[in-house]
């Protein structure tokens, strides 16, 4: 049997942040990953990482920090990740979007984020967006990042600074004795462990169940259509405010065979590196169900034609579906289970997993170092699910 | 939402063959393809605007299935229209002259055809460097020659017939290399025996050739192509019976124009997007929908035929498409029991025989793993992205074990072409580096738009 100080499950970014973290406070943590890293959720998501649309509140500070040690990861991890700050702009179509954007700045500048406020005229001049758009809200330290990048660069470092990053392991079950977590079974082998983070995003619940623990995590749904390279170019990341309500306002926990549509959604672009213009999205409970339906598919692009009209030029090329991490409050669960000593959960960050995850790496290594729980984090503890975990 | 009887997406000699029976039981019928006209990829008919004073083999067949199509009035074609993708069962999304639309039918044919399976050398994405299903849309749809004095590079039946239409055209060939050994074709000549009619096609193409000067060079492919604006230059030589280079046989050869066909890969975006089961068959050129002998898939009202179900040629397609009509028409009570039975029988004991001598034809010519040998780490595998063959290798030793994982970590298969130009080099590349078969190294999971489609289709009028 393997021993490590800490086993993560899980490697998408969340869990090579995490071991990455471990690992250069000297650690020696081991990743395990069921395929290959970053083939979930962080290998089909976008790479926005925009302060503006997160939630007044912890997720908007911890945001803040999480990008602060961005601008700074590249260097620090020796690999380009693409970072860029070029803004995001949020647009509203409708009286009641306005209203709900106004209110969005007013919220952001009390929780110490300044937005400008575009009118009508102003916004669409922005990216010759359509006549539909009445005004919006530009955030110009917002940024992206690849986050196939972020994760691998994680990964590489990981390693490089000790770490253990075993893909293609397969966790069958988590030893627990009267300590608490002992170790994790795999397909490849036991590994003894004192401490075990589940990073497994959408997966998560179904490892917590191996050791009798309810994380209440589900899988939601978005999905993303990719364009050829455009003749034109996207500054930054343009959002419409009905994208953020959606969000915020989840409908359709049925499944899709009702004949309603079951998804909510709005606007998301922003443009690759190579030029493709990544067009989303959507948000929809379809269990682990990675498939683009062409109705999505359709509502996405009608918002995209009209929203930007000048797309209406390119042709879309193929559609990614990636499942987010959706916890029962919408907040992240990150923290100890009491009930259990040495598991530890980072998981459910939903659509703000890429831009959460230094932050997450940072605070769950220094929770696991301390052994004990930063105020930052009480936000996020899973004793807020008292009955559940 | 346009709704039919029988809906048949692809309008080669698979798909019009399916209508014609179909419509004959009295379906109403509506057929789908991308191209300007009817014919598919064998029967490729020059535009209206284009005429030429004389012919590219033999019409015959190919006029008389167009005439039953235009004779039947229960039988609709719609041609500029691409499937990109599915909303149920048996309905599809479709974009057609700027639009996006639906179509149901309450039967479903899917003859979607094959395209060129890529392989990559260097220099193959050199201007002048085409495949052979290139070259047939330039010498049919066009009429133009893809160069003056091309190289023909490949394995298989399509290498004679292009050949012989080049000829034709009038350019010179600078040579014929067919990959298979003499051997390899001669010790399965006697299982070819029986199917007349094909064996005598292929012999009057060789003697044709013969006549003109042409000889094919057996155990023979292309190296590497060469030149700075577009190929000047191809470096051949000879292959073992597994197609591997033999060291020393380089020879190199002035050319202005190279023509890949190393066989067909079966186009099975949409069986895959129905949700039809495949299964993986070497044979017939890869990933292949199930279909029972009435060629229905493991969805009920789906229905396959042609090239898509493993490429075996126009004679194959057109008798798989007829059992494929009689068996739609049956299921909506067009036919019965007795008259489908009757009606199948003909094609179907045709088919027994076909397929015989097809088995003997794939094992003479099926890619064998050289192919791979001709890479060097500088080959672009994926020409949408750049993907190199270093790149491929450097993901599969940083941990990559699937093709899916490759193209995480390489962006190949993301591209306009989503794959159908690297995806099979893909899999074998993996397939070798990790001692598996392609088969495992996994089918990409396929989802809408199978094709690009543009966006301005989807505007609101």
């Amino acid at each position: 049997m393997i021993s490590s100080d800490v086993v993560v499950i899980g490697g998408g970014v969340v869990g090579t942040a995490i071991t990455y973290y471990l690992a250069v406070r000297g650690l020696a943590p081991t990743l395990i990953e069921r395929h290959d890293l970053a083939s979930g959720t962080s290998g089909a998501c976008g790479g926005s990482i925009t302060m503006q649309t997160k939630r007044a509140g912890p997720v908007l500070g911890c945001a803040i920090q999480s990008q602060d040690l961005y601008r700074a990861l590249g260097d620090e991890l020796g690999h380009d990740l693409e970072y860029q700050e070029q803004g995001s702009l949020v647009v509203a179509e409708t009286d009641d979007e306005l209203e709900y954007l106004t209110a969005l700045v007013a919220a952001q500048a009390v929780a110490g984020l300044h937005l400008d406020w575009l009118d009508g005229p102003a916004a669409r001049a922005w990216g010759d967006l359509g006549r539909s758009v009445q005004g919006a809200s530009f955030c110009p330290t917002d940024a992206e990042v690849n986050p196939l990048r972020v994760v691998f660069a994680f990964g590489e470092a990981a390693r490089r600074h000790g770490g253990r990053i075993l893909t293609h392991t397969r966790v069958t079950g988590i030893r627990a004795d009267r300590d608490g977590v002992a170790g994790v079974q795999t397909d490849r082998g036991d590994f003894a462990a004192r401490t075990i983070v589940n990073a497994a995003g959408v997966w998560s619940s179904m490892i917590g169940q191996m050791v009798g623990v309810d994380v209440p995590v589900r899988p939601r749904r978005g999905v993303v259509v990719v364009t050829e390279p455009a003749p034109f170019s996207v500054r930054g990341t343009l959002f419409s405010a009905k994208y953020l309500i959606s969000k915020r306002h989840p409908v359709g926990g049925s499944t899709a065979n009702d004949g309603n549509s079951t998804f909510t959604g709005g606007l998301v672009l922003s443009e690759a590196v190579a030029g493709n213009l990544l067009v989303g999205s959507s948000r929809e409970f379809a269990e682990y169900d990675v498939g683009a339906p062409v109705d999505v598919i359709d509502f996405i692009v009608r918002e995209a034609v009209r929203i930007i009209p000048a797309i209406a030029g390119v042709r879309m090329i193929r559609a990614y579906a990636g499942l987010r991490p959706l916890s029962g409050d919408g907040l992240p669960i990150i923290g100890n289970v009491p009930r259990l000593p040495g598991l530890v959960l980072a998981t459910g960050h939903e659509g703000d997993g890429v831009a959460l995850a230094p932050w997450t790496g940072k605070a769950v290594a220094d929770l696991i170092v301390s052994g004990a729980p930063s105020e930052e984090l009480a936000p996020f503890d899973p004793r807020r699910f008292a009955e559940a975990v | 939402m346009i709704a039919v009887d029988v809906l048949i997406v692809g309008a080669g000699p698979a798909g019009l063959s399916a209508a014609i029976e179909a419509a004959d039981a009295g379906a109403d019928v509506l057929v789908l393809d991308e191209n300007e006209r009817v014919g598919g990829q064998i029967y490729r008919q020059l535009p209206p605007e284009i005429t030429a004073s004389t012919s590219l083999g033999d019409q015959t067949k190919a006029r008389s299935l167009f005439q039953a199509v235009e004779s039947r009035r229960n039988i609709k074609v719609l041609c500029r229209t691409t499937a990109w993708g599915t909303r149920g069962p048996t309905t599809l999304a479709i974009s057609t002259d700027d639009r996006v639309d639906d179509v149901n039918g309450r039967c479903l044919i899917v003859c979607t055809g094959a395209y060129d399976r890529p392989v990559p050398f260097p220099g193959w994405t050199l201007p002048g460097v085409i495949s052979a299903g290139a070259a047939l849309t330039l010498l049919k749809g066009q009429r133009i020659l893809p160069g003056r004095n091309v190289l023909l590079v490949g394995a298989g039946p399509i290498q004679l017939v292009l050949a012989t239409y080049l000829v034709q055209g009038g350019a010179h060939l600078a040579g014929v290399l067919e990959a298979s050994t003499r051997w390899a074709l001669y010790r399965r000549f006697p299982r070819l025996l029986g199917q007349w009619a094909l064996l005598r096609e292929g012999v009057e193409y060789l003697v044709g050739l013969r006549r003109a000067g042409v000889r094919v060079r057996y155990g023979h492919t292309i190296l590497r192509a060469e030149g700075e604006d577009r190929v000047r230059q191809a470096v051949v030589c000879r292959v073992d019976e597994q197609w591997k280079p033999v060291p020393g046989s380089e020879k190199a050869l002035e050319v202005d124009a190279v023509i890949c066909g190393f066989g067909f890969v079966p186009a099975t975006e949409l069986t895959a997007l129905l949700g039809c089961d495949h299964q993986y068959s070497p044979w017939t050129g890869g990933w292949i929908a199930k279909h029972n002998r009435n060629m229905e898939t493991s969805v009920p009202n789906v229905w396959v035929a042609g090239e898509t179900t493993g490429v075996a040629g126009a004679v194959v397609a057109a008798e798989e498409g007829r059992l494929a009509g009689i068996a739609a028409a049956h299921r909506l009570g067009y036919l019965s029991e007795s008259a489908a039975e009757v009606r199948s029988r003909k094609p179907r004991r045709r088919l027994a025989g076909l397929y015989r001598f097809r088995r003997a034809i794939d094992e003479v010519y099926r890619p064998r793993e050289g192919l791979l040998d001709l890479l060097t780490p500088d080959t672009v595998v994926c020409r949408c992205e750049d993907v190199t063959a270093r790149g491929v290798s450097d993901a599969l030793v940083n941990g990559a074990r699937r093709t899916a994982e490759v193209k995480t970590r390489t962006r190949a298969g993301m591209g306009p072409c989503q794959g159908r130009m690297c995806a099979t080099s893909l899999a074998a590349m993996v397939g070798r580096y990790c001692a598996t078969s392609a088969e495992e190294a996994g089918q990409s999971r396929v989802r809408p738009p199978i094709k690009p489609v543009p966006l301005s289709a989807f505007r609101t009028r």
